[in-house]
């Protein structure tokens, strides 16, 4: 459902729809009751948003026991955003504890389910806002953006997820995961409806101070221009070791489809971006351990406070924290303590953020000579359910080809180019800074390229199987 | 890396989490692969990075000291307090009981 | 064994008086309110809000340390400072460790030990200051531990000075030198008794001459000048009695006791805490230009013992210099002193009523010096003249003046008709002298002067 096709929905009908897909993929936490009043405006449409994005009206859980009755007392600039241009919020998407994951399986709650097929994960850690797009449930749904947690997703569900610029669109309301590196961005079946939310929800923001100043462009028509003699960067290490040759496969035949348009196709080196993903687990938890050190029974939220057996206060912290928090939440918490401690922040912190200052030299001096970048979303297709639960590592290397983005602060889009074995691949577009329009741009004419390819109408089909 | 147990509990004592131990078994060897894998960093030359960079490059973001209409009022923060006494929030002593 | 020497440092907290907090912008003024009324959702750290630095903070911030003779950092970067207790709502608290405001200033302060002693002058070296944010306030209950979060976000001014303080005096002038100065600036009201200023103190002691120093013991919960003055004397001398009977001091943290004027240990266990520092990614740093430090030196002001020593020029007692600056006069009492060229004392004396203008208080004081006029006369004047710029020869002649001999003539008529009194006061009766005053001055009414007529009495009797 696209958010044309939205406008013309029965809202009663439409809620009865989410009730179903929600027994089916579990999609969201909490979902309205009674059919809600849109609002005025060129989005009057029904949506669902990812349950880290602070609403007045329903709970925000993070998908997490420790705020699993929360109610915020202010909302997110987005949403503020949302509702004045008509949308009305139903609900929110089920997610990985806190946005900690790449499949939705570490949601306190349940999992979300793959729309294309039921026995995979739809990525994470905006699972259930992918999942929910790729069933045709919402027009759109916002998710946040960490080390890939919009484009994973969106390229295991086959949808259309994109990360702006760090700063491009305000975190305020965002409940934070890694400060520095976390952005809201949509998740779409088309790439003009992700022009069209971008224009709604970015720009800079009083309450966030890392939101940035520079006008926003009208992405909905800027992404119509023609892409003649764009030159697209191809990094050869983005193909490599750990990814998939079947996904390479298929960005690669998406690379041809840019040939066609008239894009000029440079293989770049990138060759410090495979330190990306190790920058990121450090920089990441390490954010993260102050993040969540709010959560300690005292204000807001799950608590053992009130638990005549807990004696002192240290007790209260424990418990509250160990009971209410997940266990990928108490690793990434116990990581970012241990590579911060004073004995190991030189080792790890320190070095960590110099790297990303060497990784970020790397893209400027290849954003010299290239436009943009074309390289996979993800190293693989969607994983079955339970497959890497119990590995931790090998569920972030699902960040890969993703976290570099983050680490840089650029825009990318993932939107799908293909299906191998089956399943939707995505192709990652990246940009420099600012440079939000070209990547919707690129992805837009390659879509458009692509509409009537054979493996759309499959892929279609398999989006609607769970039903 | 080695990571043991004593390194768990102080760790997990910093955080203010409570692990049972079969928590402590899972972890350690978790913990471990992690800080193995990002110890790839460790060979790289980082010695002509500014230390202070940062990838937005924005600064001085300051605003006017104006008072804006934006608390909130005690019975919100209260309520979402899970306990409270004469407008207080409460909670465990800060001292041990003996 | 040598004598003891005992070294202080300080840690002062001074809360500045902005509109809005540091980090985000509700109202700062907590004074007299009820618990938890003044808070938002950034300051009580509900998840998702971000923090926005108060310009105003980061002004007075740099103009303090200017003021110490810091060397302002252009680079200024807030950290997270992580730790875990209920005043803390977001579990860490936002603060310049890494990159402060200023470093390694000085300030040079005299004071009198005791009065009737000569001032003296001693330097302490400022190793820091850095902004942050203040906590809330705990209390105790006895089943629990009550929190009012209003105070949570109120800019903080951290000073620390290297150990150049050596008496509890000293201690004491340095801190309300500082009061003087974040008071004068307008950036604090710095009162130690509501907590707008904080102070703790590290202190060991050496003998004389030695290069290393003792122990150090962390002093806290000092919130008025008098304890702070009483906890450093009392920890000075238990310390000295433990070395002194050949025990050896503990490293650790002690409390003031108001109730016995004591320290007690809070914390004697050797604890290491790790608060595991790192930038908070939510504020870019901040970067002031050279013009933005020129310009905000346009703000400084004189130094309270630059206006000091222009008083002790005068020639006033150095206790009324003290005074007068604790009432705010003193700057008043200088100017004036220059524009008047009169007797300091009756400056002094003079500058504490209103006036309408400097230059008001100036021709008022030139009036009583040419016109030799009393105190009593001088008061008549200015109830006349009625804080307002006056023409004063006008005034002088309405006042009524007693002349030397009217005053005489009813002196010599009282002493007549009193003569049992003055014989007693003759004998070596001191009440008698009071009883001839209060005859005299009946008869004289509101023109009489006792600073006049009593040594003419005492005089004519004996
Ligand atoms: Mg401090
Ligand atoms: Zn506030």
């Amino acid at each position: 459902m696209n958010i044309k096709e939205a406008k013309q929905v029965d809202l009663t009908k439409w809620l009865e729809d989410v009730v179903h897909a929600q027994e089916k993929l579990n999609i969201v936490v909490n979902l309205e009751d009674k059919t809600g009043k849109l609002g005025v405006g060129d989005l009057e449409v029904p949506c669902l948003i990812k349950d880290n994005i602070v609403t007045k009206e329903l709970p925000t859980t993070c998908s997490s026991k420790i705020l699993e009755n929360f109610i915020s007392p202010y909302e997110a600039t987005v949403v503020k955003k949302l509702k004045d241009a008509g949308v009305w919020i139903a609900g929110k998407n089920n997610m990985d504890e806190f946005a900690f994951g790449t499949s939705t399986e570490n949601s306190a709650f349940k999992p979300t389910l793959n729309p294309v097929d039921i026995n995979r994960v739809p990525g994470g850690s905006s699972g259930g806002s992918a999942a929910a797009v790729a069933a045709g449930i919402t027009p759109f749904s916002l998710g946040s953006d960490t080390g890939g947690s919009i484009r994973q997703p969106a390229a295991f569900c086959g949808v259309v997820g994109m990360k702006p610029t760090y700063g491009r669109v305000s975190r305020y309301g965002l409940v934070a995961m890694a400060s520095s590196l976390d952005q809201i961005g949509p998740l779409t079946t088309t790439v003009e409806d992700a022009a069209k939310i971008m224009e709604v929800i970015s720009g800079e923001d009083k309450n966030d101070s890392t939101s940035l100043s520079e006008p926003v462009p009208k992405f909905t028509e800027e992404i119509k221009k023609d892409i003649k003699g764009l030159k697209l960067g191809v990094p050869k290490e983005y193909f490599g070791e750990g990814v998939d040759p079947k996904v390479s496969q298929k960005v690669q035949e998406a690379i041809e489809e840019y040939k066609k348009l008239g894009a000029e196709i440079v293989e770049v080196s990138l060759p410090n971006s495979k330190h990306a993903l190790a920058t990121y687990y450090i920089i990441q938890p390490a954010e993260v351990s102050a993040n969540l050190a709010r959560y300690d029974g005292v204000k807001y939220g799950f608590s053992t406070g009130t638990d005549e057996k807990i004696e002192n206060l240290i007790e209260m912290y424990k418990t509250t924290r160990s009971r209410g928090f997940g266990s990928e939440a108490k690793r990434r918490i116990m990581l970012g303590a241990y590579v911060t401690s004073a004995g190991f922040r030189d080792a790890y912190y320190d070095r960590a953020r110099k790297v990303v200052m060497i990784i970020k030299e790397e893209f400027d001096q290849v954003f010299e000579e290239v436009d943009a970048l074309i390289t996979p979303t993800t190293p693989t297709i969607a994983f079955k359910i339970g497959e890497k639960i119990n590995d931790p590592l090998s569920m972030y290397l699902s960040d890969l080809l993703t976290a570099p983005a983050n680490m840089v602060g650029l825009p990318a889009i993932s939107v799908p180019c293909g299906l191998a074995d089956g399943l939707p691949v995505g192709l990652q577009v990246m940009a420099p800074q600012l440079k939000d329009d070209l990547v919707l741009r690129l992805a837009y004419h390659l879509e458009q390229a692509t509409l009537n390819a054979s493996w759309r109408e499959e892929l279609k089909n398999k989006q609607q199987s769970w039903k | 890396m080695e990571f043991n147990e004593k390194e768990i509990a102080w760790v997990a004592d910093l955080s203010k989490l409570e692990l049972s131990e079969s928590e402590i078994s899972e972890l350690t060897p978790q913990l471990e692969k992690i800080l193995g894998y990002v110890g790839e960093l460790q060979g790289i030359d980082i010695s002509n990075v500014d230390p202070v960079g940062q990838i937005t490059g924005l600064e001085n973001r300051l605003a006017k000291d104006e008072v804006c209409d934006c608390k909130i009022s005690r019975e919100e923060l209260l309520n979402n307090a899970p306990a409270q006494e004469n407008g207080y929030v409460k909670v465990k002593s800060v001292f041990d009981r003996d | 064994m040598a004598k003891l020497v005992p070294t202080i440092g300080l840690e002062i907290h001074v809360q500045l008086k902005t509109a809005s907090k540091m980090f985000c912008r509700c109202n700062n003024d907590a004074e007299g309110k009820d618990p938890n009324t003044t808070v938002c959702p950034v300051c009580m750290g509900f998840p998702g809000t971000l923090p926005v630095t108060n310009e105003q903070a980061i002004k007075w911030g740099a103009l303090v340390g200017l003021m110490l003779e810091c060397k302002i950092n252009n680079f200024q970067r807030f950290d997270r400072k992580n730790y875990f207790y209920p005043d803390l709502p977001k579990g860490y608290q936002v603060s310049q460790f890494f990159y402060p405001v200023g470093e390694n200033g000085k300030i040079t302060i005299d004071y009198q030990e005791d009065t009737g002693k000569e001032p003296k002058e001693f330097t302490v070296r400022i190793m820091r200051v850095h902004l942050e944010e203040d906590a809330g306030k705990l209390m105790h209950a006895k089943d629990g531990t009550l929190v009012d979060f209003n105070r949570c976000g109120t800019p903080l001014l951290e000073i620390v000075t290297e150990p150049d303080i050596h008496s509890s005096r000293e201690a004491k002038a340095f801190l309300q030198e500082l009061q003087r100065v974040v008071r004068s600036l307008g950036v604090s009201d710095a009162d130690m008794e509501k907590g707008q200023m904080r102070c703790d103190a590290n202190i060991s002691m050496a003998e004389e001459g030695s290069s290393e120093l003792g122990t150090l013991v962390e002093l806290k919960n000092m919130n008025s000048f008098r304890f702070i003055e009483k906890a450093l004397e009392f920890e000075l001398k238990r310390q000295t009695e433990v070395i002194e009977s050949g025990g050896e001091i503990t490293k650790e943290t002690r409390g003031f006791d108001e109730k016995n004027g004591t320290t007690l240990s809070q914390r004697s266990k050797e604890e290491f805490n790790d608060y595991r520092y790192f930038p908070e990614p939510d504020l870019p740093p901040i970067n002031l230009s050279e013009g933005d430090i020129n310009e905000l030196k346009n703000g400084l002001i004189e130094l309270p013992s630059v206006l000091r020593k222009k008083a002790i020029e005068t020639d006033l007692v150095y206790s009324r210099i003290i005074e007068l600056q604790e009432t705010d006069k003193l700057l008043r009492f200088v100017n004036v002193f220059k524009e008047a060229n009169v007797d300091a004392s009756l400056v002094a004396n003079w500058v504490g009523k209103k006036w309408e203008s400097d230059t008001s208080l100036a021709g008022f004081l030139q009036t009583i010096s040419k016109e030799k006029l009393s105190s009593t006369e001088a008061n008549q004047l200015y109830k006349l003249a009625g804080e307002s710029d006056q023409n004063w020869g006008d005034l002088v002649s309405k006042i009524e003046r007693l002349d030397i001999k009217d005053i005489e003539k009813i002196i010599d008529e009282v002493i007549a008709d009193n003569e049992k009194a003055a014989s007693e006061y003759k004998a070596g009766e001191q009440k008698a002298i009071g009883f001839l005053m209060g005859q005299i001055m009946k008869k004289l009414g509101a023109k009489g002067d006792p600073s006049v007529i009593k040594p003419l009495l005492e005089e004519k009797i004996s």
